[in-house]
């Protein structure tokens, strides 16, 4: 190849690069200004009457499931996440947005286990696939066993978060100026749709806000999500290859690094399977790195929150929470090691049953994600 | 392996400090060696990108793996 042909090849690269980088940052654009349109649909649909509306998800246990189920279909916390943060914004009061946040990350863990019945031709590989992948379903359940029944007798969480949010909020001068500018930015985009929707009227424009709103969520979360993991692949080779060898903290601190550059903690846990079924790494390596994804997604919510209008410190409450959450998880269920070692010995056996009958693999991700929140919803809904 | 009752303490304790840098030896190999293949593994992280998609071919492989599974049970005596 001339060297003339190497310039322009090298030159058409960074080009390109230069467009993606561009692209990612209007998707995130594109991201913030849904979730503003979400916060404003909601509280011009509801009134003040948001409380009522979601007085069914008062009883914590449906907004549990509700999280769970929501995150399961669409195959997104950060969606999820970022709409919860919209809700908070327009009215939906932060302790039933709570547990929807908790049932974000059981259903967020679906993905993976999805991607690791792929893997089911040799039977010792799909035992390390299926168990790298569930370890991160048992970790989420056990952090919700632990925390949800913390949170509704004394609303932990919620007070950490609220203290978070409020330096933010807190007196004239401590306001968000910084988060001001981004407030601004995106205003001319969501006032020229609420321009456009809610003459419709109140109720019927706040819902089509909220349905374009979510709409734009998913389609700049999905696209990030794609162009993110191209661009930053290189980048996340390289943090893992520090990791290695270097221990469980090392492995936390890495996960969450690579579930930050790729936005997606679904990319960082499902990468986690074809690695474990190739052999090369353990489950015990494998652990701590999807307990890194778990915080890493956060910063998701927290962006969207910046720019919320309506409740925006209630909004930043939630975002808090929802990191809140995941980092004392990480502390407490890896921290203490009665409880660190559960999710593995729970993943290796559900592993290794999986492995002899593939029935109890279909059986436990339908019956975890779908018919036991399904039935749960049902009979909660009745009460 | 000889009678170990036989062999004077000085020299029983000499082989127990050799076995023993031995077998350190053998763990920082080992341990080389799988190091080593995590490396090559996160090498091919790009292919691994790809594999981690979720797809719809590998549900239905998995569906019917299961049902072969199935079928092959129902058929043993």
């Amino acid at each position: 190849m001339a060297p003339t042909d190497v310039t322009q090849e090298t030159t058409e690269a960074t080009k390109q690069k230069w467009l993606q980088w561009l692209a990612v940052a209007g998707l995130v654009y594109l991201l913030i200004c849904a979730v503003g349109m979400i916060g404003s649909g909601f509280k011009s649909a509801t009134g003040d009457q948001a409380k009522e509306l979601f007085a069914f998800a008062l009883n914590p246990f449906a907004g549990l499931v509700v999280g769970t189920v929501a995150t399961a279909l669409i195959q997104s916390s950060s969606t999820v996440t970022s709409i919860i943060v919209g809700l908070v914004a327009g009215g939906l009061p932060v302790e039933v947005a709570v547990p929807m946040v908790m049932g974000a990350n059981i259903g967020t863990s679906i993905t993976n286990t999805i991607v690791s019945l792929g893997h089911v031709r040799e039977k010792s590989e799909f035992k390390r696939a299926f168990s790298a992948a569930t370890v991160h379903d048992f970790f989420n359940l056990l952090s919700v066993v632990i925390f949800l029944p913390l949170e509704i007798a004394f609303g932990v969480l919620e007070s950490l978060g609220k203290m978070l949010a409020a330096p933010f909020y807190g007196g004239a001068d401590a306001s968000m100026k910084g988060l001001n500018f981004v407030k601004a930015a995106t205003a001319p985009v969501v006032d020229t749709a609420k321009g456009v929707l809610l003459p419709l009227g109140p109720q019927l424009g706040g819902i089509l806000l909220i349905a374009l709103g979510i709409v734009l969520i998913f389609v700049s979360i999905t696209f990030v999500g794609k162009l993110l993991k191209r661009l930053m692949v290189g980048k996340a080779k390289e943090i893992m290859h520090t990791a290695i060898g270097r221990g469980p903290v090392s492995g936390i601190f890495s996960g969450t690094l690579v579930t930050v550059l790729v936005q997606s903690s679904s990319t960082t846990t499902s990468l986690m399977v074809p690695l474990a079924g190739s052999g090369a790494f353990g489950l015990k390596q494998i652990y701590p790195f999807t307990l890194g994804a778990n915080i890493g997604t956060c910063i998701t919510a927290l962006l969207a929150a910046t720019a919320v209008t309506g409740n925006g410190e209630a909004a930043l409450q939630i975002a808090f929470i929802h990191l809140t959450y995941n980092v004392l998880g990480v502390v407490f269920i890896y921290g203490l090691p009665f409880l660190r070692d559960i999710p593995v010995r729970a993943a290796e056996w559900l592993g290794a049953t999986a492995a002899e009958n593939k029935l109890a693999a279909l059986a436990y991700v339908l019956g975890v994600f779908f018919v036991v929140p399904g039935v749960c919803l049902g009979v909660t809904s009745l009460f | 392996m000889p009678d170990l009752t036989t062999i004077k303490t000085q020299n029983l304790r000499a082989l127990v400090e050799e076995t023993e840098e031995r077998l350190e030896e053998l763990r920082g190999e080992l341990e080389r060696r799988e190091e080593a293949q995590q490396h090559s593994e996160i090498d091919r992280l790009d292919e691994h990108m790809k594999n981690a998609e979720l797809s719809i071919a590998s549900i239905r492989d998995f569906i019917s793996k299961m049902l072969e599974e199935m079928r092959g049970n129902a058929s043993k005596p």
